[in-house]
Parts: C-alpha cells; structure tokens; sequence
C-alpha cells in the first residue's frame, strides 16, 4: 500500500513534536511547582502541549492517547481559568499524565500501535486527572474492553537522536554547492592578489571592487542554500485536511499556490506551527457543513486555498477559505463574555479591531469543543509564533465569503534591518519590525517633556502617555554630558505587547545587519539578542525589545490599548493630522498630512520650466510644480545674489481616476505637523477652506483631501 | 662516550622544553602554551557589553564570529589599563568554545624546562589557585603559567569566585 508510508512518516514526526513538547512540559511543570505565582505563562506552555497531542492523535487514531490528553486538557484548562490553585498532587497528578503519555508515545514508535489493552489502567489515571479537576471529569468514551500483551518500557534515546538530525540537516542543489565553491575559488585568488599587491598599487581599488562583488554572491548563494521551497511544508497539509474533514463531517478541496516559494529554513520551522493550527481552523471553524453550504448556495465542497508569494522583501503565506467567516457580533459577544471587551467597548469597535479580538489569548469562537480544536489556543499562539520571528499576522474575513489569514515573514533570520542608536557612547541595533516611530526631543524641550509619575517617567505622545526608559540607566553606562547638549531621541518600541519609548543619546543610519550570536555568559545577562559588526567595522550589540521592556518593568497593556485605540480614533474623526507651511507671506496653509509623501530640498537649479510652467524631475517622473506664493520668483532673486539656493518642495499625491498623481508643491519653509479642526462654511470664512490648528487660522487645501479619501478606504 | 652523553642530555632537554607565549598585565608576566593559543590578535578596539560581569573585557570580531574576551586584569582585581590592550584568542581542546583573552601586551616565545615548573604555593588565595597553575624559576623571574581551560567564561561565571571582586572593584570605581 503507497499510503502506509505516508502514515509511518506522519506517526514519526508526531512522536518527535510530542516528544519535544512533553519535553517543554516537563519543564514548565517542575517550574511551576517552584514558582506558582508566575504561572499563567507555563500553564499555557503546557496546556498547549497537551492540546496539540489531543488534536494530532484524533486524526492519526491514537484513542489512548487522546483520552488521556483530553482528560489533561481539560484539568489544564481548569487551572488556565484559574478554576485551581497549584498544588504538589496537582503537579504530580499532570506529572504521572506526562509520564503515561511518554510510555505511550515509546510504544507507538516501537510497535507501530499503542498497546491494545483492557483499557482501564489509563481510566484510572483520567479518574484521578477528573478527581483533581473537582469531579467535574469529562465523560469517558464507551470503554471497548480490548486483550492484548502488556506495554514493554522502551528506550527513547534513539528517537530524541534521530528527530534533532533531520532539523539540522538540509537538503541543498548540487548547483548551488558547486557556485559556492566556485565563489570561494575566486575569494581566495582575490585575497592572493591583496596580498601581493599593496595598498597603494595602481590595480588596488579595482582588487577591493573584485572582492566586494565577489563577498556579495557568495553571501547570496550561501542565503539561496538555506532557502527551502515552501512546498515542504505544504507536503503534509493534504493528507491532514483529509483526515481533518472526515472527523469534522466536511467536504474539503486543497488548493497550493506557489510552493516553490523559497524561505529560510529556519523561518519554515518557524512557522510550521502557526500554519498547522490555521489550516486545522480553517477546516473546522471556517468552512460550514456540506448541508449548511448548499442552503447557502455554495457548493457542497469547501474549498481552502494556501498562497505562498514574495512581497516587498517579505515572504506571505495566506490560508483562505471559502466558509461561512467571521460573524462580528459573535466575536463582540464571546470577547464580551470572555472579559476581553466591556460592552460598551464592543458596541463601538470597527469591523477592523474586532477581529484583532481573535488574537487575543483565551479566545475562541467555536461554538462547540471538538476534538480538533476550539480550545481558546490557536490564534493567540499562531500570531505569538510569527511575531517571533519578525513576521506578522493579518486577518480578513466576510460573513459568507470566507476567511483569509496572511502570515507575513522576513524572506531570512540573518539578516534583519534595523536602526543603529548611540547610547552613552556605545552604538546599539534595534530591529526595525518592532520601532513604531521616533520622537525627537531638543534640548530646550528636554526638561518639560518628559513628566514623573512617582518615579515613573512619561512622555505626551499625542496625549497619551508613554513610558520612558533610559537606555544609558538600564545598562549602567556612563553619562555623557556632551551628548545632552542637542536633546535625545525617543524610540518608541512594541514588543510582546509592551509599548514603551526607548531614550537615546543619537540615532546613527538604519542598516541591514548581520545577527551573530552570542557567547553564553553574554546571553545570559538577557538585554541582547545577538551582535552586529557595523559598516564601519564596529560591533553594536542588538537590543532584545521584549527584554528590555521587562527589564525595564514595562507591561504589557493589551487589553487597555483597544480602549485608548478607540479613544484616539475618535479625536482623529474630530480632528485631521495637518503639514502647516507658508507659501503666502504672513499666512499659514496646510495640507492633510496623508496626501504629502515627502518633503523634499531641490536646489533651484534643478527647476525647469516649459510653457512658462515650473517642472522638476523627481525620480523619472516629471513633477508639475504648483507656486502659488511666488516663492521661486523670490528664490530667483536671492539667486542672483551669487547664492546656491535650495527650494523646499512637499510632493504631494492625488489619486485620479486608476492612476497616482504626483505634484509639486513650493513653499516658504514648513512650520509643523499638527491636528487641526475644521472650521463650517460660513459668510465669514467665504469660499476658503479654513481650520484652527493650535488655535491659528490656517487655510486648507482641499483639492488632495477629497481624492485621497477614498484610496485610503480601499486599503482599510 | 662524551659524544653520547651530550645527546641525552640534548634530547632529555627536547622532551622536557615547553614553548610558553609570554604575556603582562601590570608588573607581573604570564605564560600559556603555544598550543593552546590560536592567534594573536594584537591590539584591539574592545566593544564593551553593559551589564556583563566585570572580567568580561568586551567583545570583539573575529573571523565572521563575535568573541567574547575575559579582561585578565579584571580577574586579578588591577585596575584598567590605561592603554589599548592585546587581544590573544584561544579555543578549548574540543574547540567548543572560542574566547579571546585581554591581556596589557603579548610578549615573545619562551622556551622553558618543564622541571623549571613549581605548584602554586599553599598561601595563594582562592582566585590566585583557579587562575595561575604553577610557575616556571626562569633567570629573569618567575613566569606564572596559565590553564586557558580555567580561563574560559563560561567557566568563570560558575565557580562564581570572581563575583566578589567585581563588587570590590566597582567599590573602588566609585569612590575614585
């Protein structure tokens, strides 16, 4: 038969997963034991554990074990709804589980099955697991009294040895080893020819070009070799959605796009978890039953699509289906019930927010428990996952149409952009995936900006207020005076759900670096993530965002920041985010800050006119340039005057009808970016549009404003 | 017979030489076997680690690998060094883990006898007996040899021997 070893390949990968995450269990148990008060963290380690075994074994077949993981399921959950109190019997109670479920699993690899046997050893341990649970034990299945040989202990060494291999290993195209070679071939010629030569010989500078070519492939085909289509991953899904389907009474078609995607090896690892817990969702939340689609005149089979495709430097793997979505009111309604969200919350939160209430931990919309899934885990671990490595999570989902989850990965771990910062003297890398934006603070700002709170320290950010941490105070580094001379900067960082701002001395170039690890005593201080060695041959420690927060006692505020999220999108109704500039002498004009893509300084020079019309060249477009204030006349003059002068150009975007229009706007100098109201049409404002920002007339341009609008819908 | 005596001498020297690389931080020299040192590095700009134990110098590239350094001065409770120090890299025998060593400067090759070789003595205080392991009576002073093994990060932060001094040290810091 083709298919028994299909079945022997899932059976092994299962007992590897099951193994290392009993391992992981184990762990968090004894943890746990010794600390009870941080527990909420390792109960979740553990319950998940638990439930991917739970999940796993119901469609390879494995009933002893998913009796058992069910019964410890459900004792886990008990204690994740803080139902329970951790006790030493509790601990040794899941301890015994932990320790069954390995025998099992040892037995299923040696023998292929899992001991048929009378069947009520394990009942007792589900009745002592129902016990610890306060009686309230899940109903044990119809107990089918089977004979048969009494379970052996087995040795588990060899399987722990063959699993670690096969994550170390890879597969690579002769090809690609070959260009390597080659390449290294050429490196070492190239190194030949430096060392003959001396620095200051004719062919030098060409030697030097050769070798930064030369270092640039090989650095490109080493990536290509750690690239693995996604395609392997895709591999398993058929075979699992089948099974899936059958024990969720569904009909269910798998379609692949793009499997010869390639990602970094250790990203497909990554997100291997994440894309099993969506498509086991999508099969038994998303697509309805076969009845439920036909009366909804859908055909009777879902359909559930993977996409894998290249954007903007990242990698998208999107699950979508075709099933019944997401219906909001019941999102609102179960995040009410979970404490999640007050009502009054709910009642006003866009379609948008309420489905970022999925990710939340402890959420789940199933209306029923399955063996499958539903148990809360899931979304909150699929985006805790991706976020891990840099990615992030997207969801969209029409009631009726379907659901489209999008992880989004970096194509590679080893290199990561980010943002090099001085502190006290010492250049630090941030990564770029989590900056949220920088806030410059000059120096005559710098006592008032920054208010206590006891001895906390905030910052207003559009009148909210941030935490500050001093970035040269968390690491004990000396204090440099000359440095406080021109302000600081503030970074502000989100990570694992912590927003903070990050004080800093100075912000250097940001740059795609190059992570290394670090040494074990390094790594145990807990502060960084790895180094960099910087354009300039220095090293930058990289900053561990997440770490750093907790360092620093920042906590996450989840659940507080829908409330002020929603707080600010009501002000920003009232009020538009304007770029106030002058143009006109003595009066103020804005333009609404969306439509203004940069601001550029273009030397005058560069103003060509045609028709008597001002034009620049930007980036191979031939911006038309609007002067309405005259400013290049009086640019002109100064010019004359001997003078290289620059112009201060905002080039603006207006969206026409299918195509992006770019204009030019000049103006005096740019003053500030502000909210401002709207002031109503009335006889004294006449025809022109005018607004109060920082209680100053300012006047509007409105030709962007209406266009842009509707572009800016469409993205939402 | 002369002759023949001459030779064993000779080759009773050869068995017994051992090549130290000679090194100084402060007053006193110190030796490692050449064997167990993979490359001077000279001097070097060291990236210091906020937050690391006080031993640890710092980090600094190597070879596509950031290394991290032991601070020698620090272990023996001198204060800094004034000048840019010398780097030396050393691995351990299974090349496990590879450190680099900061030493004031790297001095030549020495030839030494291994009977030359004297134990610590008992009156060494405890981090003296983890570092030094024995000193060769060369003509010129004593030469204290050093166990990279025992010098190994790792190895330092679990004997947790050199915490104290890192208190003594920032002690003085402070009140300098």
């Amino acid at each position: 038969l083709p298919d028994k070893r299909v079945v022997d390949d899932l059976t092994k990968e299962f007992i590897a997963e099951s193994q290392e995450g009993l391992d992981r269990m184990e762990r968090c148990l004894t943890e746990l034991e010794i600390r009870p008060g941080d527990g909420e963290q390792l109960v979740g380690e553990i319950f998940r554990a638990v439930h991917t075994i739970k999940g796993t074994t119901g469609f390879l077949g494995f009933d002893r074990l998913e009796k058992l993981a069910h019964a410890g399921e459900h004792l886990l959950g008990s204690l994740r709804d803080g139902k329970l109190a951790v006790t030493s019997e509790l601990i040794s109670g899941l301890l015994s589980l932990l320790d069954r479920l390995r025998e099992i699993l040892m037995l299923i690899e040696e023998t292929g099955g899992e001991g048929t046997r009378i069947g009520d050893e394990d009942s007792e341990l589900i009745a002592l697991l129902a016990a610890l649970n306060g009686g309230a034990a899940p109903v044990a299945g119809a107990s089918a009294a089977v004979s048969g040989p009494r379970m052996m202990p087995v040795e588990a060494s060899a399987s722990s040895m063959s699993s670690a291999a096969s994550e170390k290993t890879l597969r690579i195209d002769v090809e690609v080893l070959n260009r390597m070679m080659n390449l290294v071939g050429e490196l070492v010629l190239t190194r030949n020819q430096m060392l003959q030569s001396n620095m200051d010989a004719s062919n030098f500078p060409e030697l030097a070009r050769r070798l930064d070519s030369v270092t640039a492939d090989l650095r490109e085909s080493v990536m290509q070799a750690r690239m693995q289509p996604v395609g392997h991953l895709f591999g398993k899904f058929p075979r699992m959605v089948r099974d899936l389907a059958r024990t969720c009474g569904r009909e269910v078609r798998i379609e692949f796009f793009g499997q010869e995607t390639g990602l970094d090896k250790s990203l497909l690892e990554a997100i291997k978890d994440p894309l099993t817990h969506a498509v086991r969702n999508a099969v038994d939340h998303g697509i309805e039953a076969p009845e439920v689609r036909v009366m909804a005149g859908k055909p009777s089979e879902g359909c559930l699509r993977l996409r894998a495709f290249h954007q903007s430097g990242s990698v998208v793997i999107e699950v979508a289906d075709d099933g019944a979505g997401i219906a909001m009111e019941r999102v609102l309604a179960k995040a009410v019930e979970r404490g999640l969200a007050t009502p009054e919350q709910a009642a006003e939160m866009t379609e948008r927010e309420a489905l970022q209430l999925i990710f939340l931990p402890g959420f789940s919309t199933a209306a029923a428990v399955t063996t499958v899934s539903g148990r809360g885990v899931g979304m909150d671990v699929v985006r805790a996952n991706v976020e891990k490595v840099g990615g992030s999570v997207e969801l969209e989902s029409k009631v009726g149409m379907g659901t489209t989850l999008r992880l989004r990965v970096p194509l590679t771990l080893a290199i990561v952009p980010a943002l090099v910062v001085r502190s006290g003297g010492q250049s630090f890398a941030l990564p770029q995936s989590a900056l949220v934006e920088l806030v410059y603070v000059p120096q005559r700002d710098a006592k008032t900006a920054i208010e206590r709170l006891g001895a906390a320290e905030v910052y207003r950010l559009r009148e909210r207020l941030l935490p500050i941490v001093w970035l040269e105070r968390l690491l004990e580094l000396e204090k440099r005076n000359a440095a406080e001379s021109h302000g600081f900067y503030l970074a502000v960082l989100e990570a694992e759900g912590c927003r903070y701002g990050l004080a800093v001395d100075d912000l250097l170039a940001p740059e795609e670096i190059v992570v290394k690890p670090l040494s074990a005593v390094l790594r145990e201080i807990g502060l960084f993530s790895g180094a960099t060695v910087l354009g300039n041959g220095t090293l930058a420690l990289i900053l561990d965002i997440g770490a750093t927060a907790a360092r620093a006692g920042v906590k996450p505020v989840e659940e507080e920041r829908d409330a002020v999220e929603m707080e600010e999108k009501i002000e920003q109704e009232a009020e538009v985010s304007l770029l106030v500039f002058e143009d006109r002498a003595r009066e103020r004009t804005a333009l609404p800050l969306d439509v203004v893509e940069r601001i550029e300084s273009v030397p005058l020079t560069q103003i060509e006119y045609a028709g008597g019309r001002p034009l620049l060249q930007y980036r191979g477009e031939l911006l038309p340039l609007r002067d309405e204030g005259r400013v290049l006349m009086e640019l002109e003059a100064e010019q004359e005057g001997g003078e290289d002068v620059t112009a201060t150009v905002l080039i603006c975007r207006s969206s026409g009808k299918g195509a992006v229009r770019r204009t030019g706007m000049v103006v005096r100098r740019v003053l500030d970016v502000s909210g401002g109201t709207l002031l109503e049409k009335d006889d004294a404002t006449g025809e022109l549009e005018l607004a109060l920002v920082k209680e100053k007339l300012t006047t509007i341009h409105r030709e962007f404003d209406a266009k842009s609008a509707p572009e800016w819908k469409e993205v939402a | 017979v002369k002759i023949l005596g001459r030779e064993e001498v000779e080759l009773q020297d050869e068995d017994d030489a051992v090549s130290l690389c000679s090194m100084f931080a402060g007053s006193e020299s110190f030796g490692i076997d050449t064997g167990k040192i993979r490359e001077v590095l000279g001097k070097r700009e060291l990236q210091r680690v906020p937050m690391a134990p006080t031993y640890i110098g710092g980090v600094v590239p190597y070879r596509g690998e950031v290394l991290t350094t032991v601070n020698f001065r620090a272990l023996l409770g001198m204060s800094e060094y004034a000048e840019s120090s010398c780097v030396l890299v050393l691995e351990d025998e299974a090349g496990g883990e590879r450190f680099g060593l900061v030493v004031d400067a790297v001095g030549g090759v020495v030839t030494v006898s291994r009977k030359m070789l004297e134990a610590n003595p008992c009156t060494l205080e405890a981090q003296g007996k983890w570092l030094f392991d024995g000193a060769y009576k060369t003509q010129t002073g004593l030469l204290v040899q050093l166990d990279p093994q025992k010098l190994r990060p790792s190895r330092l932060a679990e004997t947790g021997l050199f915490k104290q001094r890192e208190n003594v040290q920032k002690g003085n810091g402070e009140q300098l």
